[in-house]
């Protein structure tokens, strides 16, 4: 039995490996499936352009991991392309940006500027024209919920809003981990312990007294709710804010601010946040401000770097696995840090090789060619009221998940997702867990309220100011959400 | 003597066509603009005096609570016996047209809300459940009607009163199908068959005797006077509505029953949007310009589009270019607005700032006021006699 700490894209993906190789997994996740930085990023599966300059062994594995994501999980991809747009005239960047490309085997087509102008309307008209590279779009929560259930269903253990609180020994090798569960404590023996808690695994690698390096650095991303594009839209520049534009369904994604922290928690985004990535994405689209914004939200960039104080767009966003066996003698555990999205199966695989390695466990990574079947649909036959109106959520697509959290229901359908930010459906989707105990179906819907507070006022100007005060007056005047009371 | 005869009015909220009412009964000649449906369907039809004090407790005393309190920041407070007469003035108004109000109330009663909580109210359709002491009820829901979610209406409102609470679920009409919302409810609810189809479930069904039965606020839009009046026959207790959330039908009827009236009377009605105003003039956004002797603004603050929040956190008025300063948390959006002092234009209900009509509950207060100091302040008022105009008697309200 291996436990892998951490149920983002790097835990599950090196739990699926593992599962795959005949090695059985627990996972142990502290909140929920994507709770941490897989649920909150732009949504791009690199063709590697973006860092061919700034970390080009991370841009080959983008690409190489690309097409391999393509094959095994189509139906969490969108395959648009993408294009690298130059502005301004650095043409020094651009030349050394083609030879790199083509250094590193990433396809990369010149579309001239009126091609480009007639794709992306609205395109800043000082435009020399670009390059359309392999770019796609990646439905983190989709391929989230993919791993998941297949691990699941081939055996593995899923705990959520759980902690690992100790790691045992046994002769300087791992015995076994304490879980702290909504149930209680628990014991758990296992023979090997993998730390993929993304932003967290400079804290959970001090249960092997082995602390690590990490580099934190925050990403804003702002979430518009019309597709202004149709494809990925990059600057071909430096990476910087700004500079990435990532449809998804009827939205579009622009990201990212860059902005080292201290500590793994995702900050709130603030107005001014959402100001300054606006003002750097006019660059690309000069009218963005008039673009109508849904809401913004923070993610954590869980880099890996021995040296402290650089700039992260210069720390690679290669991954490592670090053998704390290796490192201090304590046999059995490792962390898996640094990386990203796109490369999240070539780090499980790695992770993958390193813990069948130690187990003494011949099986080679299968993943790559295995791929990942959606679970099967659970609605029944006959019509079911509409929860959602935004995004189109039944009262059975919600039942489907019910005994599952809020926060899962959103993930699972997009529920409360829409332009409403769930001003018209929370309450109705609450409603459907039939609950006994009013206090506290209470704190859920303020729970929900305040999880969406906190993206939708950065966000809220234009005809979201309007959105979100009449989300105030529903909560007000109609539910009586406020917090006064009278003797009654 | 006819001093105004050519008023414009922008929006069409509960503001802008109160001012607009106000106007015709005082004889003058009244054009409305609006380029949207109005807020008005995005609630229920309560018109709240005050809800809550400054430190957020509910008020019960609304009369007492604003004796030298002034309605905004800087203004004048208001007089007892002027706030009695505005009142009265939208009791008889609303009566006039049809939608069935009772006097003026005496103190904030008592609203369910569709999770079952309880807020003051002062002034609502009779088609509201309202109650000075909540007591026993009957709580009535619809299979698949998700917008009153009876089990939770029915936990709450027994676990904060005390009160005994019998809930009753309803199936779903035959013609039922997945993208049924209130407003569906609602005309099946005006239609023959729809309205057989519920008396025929009530008979069908065994309610508590004595006690009130109360349906979420979709009975009917325009019959629903008749359809209450058919089920209290079936039930033989009082039967009343909880408002929903928008589209809210109580709004929505009585959009449909005001404007109906307003044109009746010879309201001209323009669907455009104003692109910029002045004291005496608005531009349309196909370039005409309407003259004016009073442009009245009713473009509803933030939530009625008349503010404009830029993402820096500035805000202006698109249509005149005032600015508002800046945004530095959620309740600012609330109170942005207009201030009390002279900015040259008539400016009435969330248009003005100062008070947070949603978090507060003056909304209602805040147009009895606006549109009232309006018309004052070009020499026209109304009292006990009828309406004034600088200083003679020529007609009566409404």
């Amino acid at each position: 039995m291996v436990v892998v700490i951490g149920g983002g894209a790097s835990g599950l993906g090196v739990a699926w490996d593992l599962t795959l190789r005949g090695i059985p997994v627990t996972v142990v996740e502290a909140e929920e499936i994507g709770a941490g930085t897989s649920g909150r990023f732009h949504g791009l599966l690199h063709s590697g352009g973006r860092y061919v300059i700034s970390d080009p062994v991370s841009a080959r594995q983008c690409h190489e991991e690309n097409r391999i994501l393509r094959r095994i999980v189509p139906t969490a991809i969108e395959d648009t392309g993408g294009y690298f747009v130059a502005v301004g005239d650095d043409t020094a960047y651009e030349e050394a940006w083609r030879k790199a490309m083509d250094q590193a085997g990433i396809p990369a087509v010149f579309v001239n500027r009126e091609v480009l102008a007639a794709r992306l309307p609205g395109l800043n008209p000082e435009q020399r024209g670009g390059y359309w590279v392999p770019d796609a779009i990646l439905e983190g929560f989709r391929l989230l919920y993919l791993l998941r259930d297949n691990v699941m269903s081939h055996g593995g253990t899923i705990l959520t809003h759980s902690r690992v609180v100790a790691v045992h020994e046994h002769n300087g090798c791992v015995s076994g981990v304490t879980l702290r569960t909504p149930e209680g404590l628990r014991e758990i023996a296992c023979s090997a312990v993998v730390n993929a808690a993304g932003p967290w695994a400079g804290e959970v690698a001090r249960l092997f007294e082995d602390p690590l390096p990490m580099h934190l650095a925050s990403g804003v991303m702002l979430l518009f709710a019309h597709r202004r594009v149709p494809v990925v839209v990059n600057r071909l520049a430096y990476p910087g804010d700004g500079d990435i534009l990532v449809p998804h369904g009827e939205t579009v994604i622009l990201g990212t601010t860059d902005v080292h922290q201290p500590y793994p928690e995702p900050p709130v985004p603030t107005r001014d946040d959402v100001a300054a990535l606006i003002a750097r994405g006019q660059l690309l689209f000069p009218e963005m401000t008039e673009w109508r914004a849904l809401r913004a939200f923070a993610g954590v960039r869980p880099l890996y770097a021995s040296q402290h104080g650089a700039s992260s767009r210069s720390v690679s966003r290669d991954f490592a696995v670090v053998d704390h066996g290796a490192r201090v003698g304590f046999a059995g555990a490792f962390s898996l840090v640094g990386g990203k999205w796109t490369t999240f199966r070539l780090m499980a695989e790695r992770t993958g090789d390193a813990v069948a390695q130690f187990l003494g466990i011949q099986a080679a990574c299968r993943t790559a060619e295995t791929p990942l079947l959606p679970s099967q649909s659970t609605r029944r036959g006959s019509p079911s009221p509409i929860v959602c109106e935004c995004e189109g959520v039944t009262a059975d697509d919600l039942v489907a998940w019910i005994s599952s959290s809020p926060e899962e229901w959103r993930a699972r359908t997009w529920w409360a997702m829409g332009p409403c930010q769930g001003t018209m459906c929370v309450h109705r989707g609450l409603a459907l867990t039939a609950p006994s105990d009013v206090s506290e179906w209470r704190r859920q819907l303020k729970w929900v309220r305040e999880e969406r507070e906190r993206g939708f006022w950065p966000a809220a100007y234009g005809d979201n100011a309007r959105e979100f005060q009449l989300q105030t007056a529903v909560r007000y005047q109609t539910l009586g959400e406020g917090e006064a009371h009278a003797a009654l | 003597m006819q001093p105004f005869n050519r008023i414009i009015v922008v929006g069409r909220g509960p503001a802008g066509l109160y001012a607009s009412a106000l106007a015709l009964s005082y004889g003058m000649g009244v054009t409305l603009i609006a380029d949207g449906v109005g807020t008005l369907p995005l609630w229920g039809g309560h018109w709240d005096f005050v809800t809550t004090d400054d430190q957020g407790s509910f008020v019960s005393d609304p009369w007492a609570w604003w004796e030298n309190v002034p309605p905004v920041p800087g203004a004048e407070p208001v007089t007892r016996a002027e706030w009695r007469a505005w009142w009265g003035t939208l009791v008889r108004l609303w009566d006039a047209i049809g939608i069935p109000v009772d006097d003026t109330p005496r103190r904030n009663r008592w609203l369910m809300t569709p999770l079952g909580t309880l807020r003051p109210v002062f002034l609502t359709p009779k088609w509201h459940w309202i109650q000075e002491d909540p007591g026993a009820v009957t709580v009535v829901g619809f299979r698949d009607f998700l917008d009153f979610p009876v089990a939770v209406a029915a936990h709450t409102y027994a676990q904060e009163t005390g009160a005994s609470v019998h809930t009753v679920l309803l199936d779903r009409p035959p013609q039922w199908s997945s993208g049924w919302q209130a407003l569906h409810w609602a005309w099946y609810f005006d239609s023959e068959s729809g309205r057989n189809w519920l008396l025929a479930q009530l008979e069908a069904t065994r309610f508590e005797s004595r006690r009130p039965v109360v349906f979420p606020q979709i009975l009917g839009v325009d019959r629903t006077e008749t359809l209450l009046g058919a089920m209290e026959n079936v039930l033989e207790v009082p039967v009343a509505e909880v408002p929903l959330t928008p589209p809210a039908i109580g709004g929505f009827r009585i959009q449909r029953r005001w404007e109906r009236w307003l044109r009746r009377r010879g309201l001209r009605f323009i669907h455009g949007h104003v692109t910029t105003a002045t004291p005496t003039s608005v531009q349309l956004h196909d370039g005409r310009v309407l003259e004016a002797d009073v442009v009245v603004l009713a473009t509803g603050g933030v939530l009625g589009g008349g503010i404009r929040i830029q993402a820096d956190g500035s805000a202006h008025d698109p249509v005149t270019g005032v600015s508002m300063g800046r945004l530095s948390a959620p309740h600012d959006l609330g109170v942005l607005g207009y201030p009390a002092g002279e900015t040259g234009m008539a400016v009435v209900g969330r248009q003005l700032g100062g008070r947070d009509a949603d978090r507060q509950g003056v909304g209602g207060a805040l147009i009895l006021w606006s549109v009232h100091r309006v018309w004052r302040s070009v020499g026209i008022q109304t009292n006990q006699e009828g309406v004034e105009v600088r200083g003679r008697i020529v007609g009566r309200v409404p």
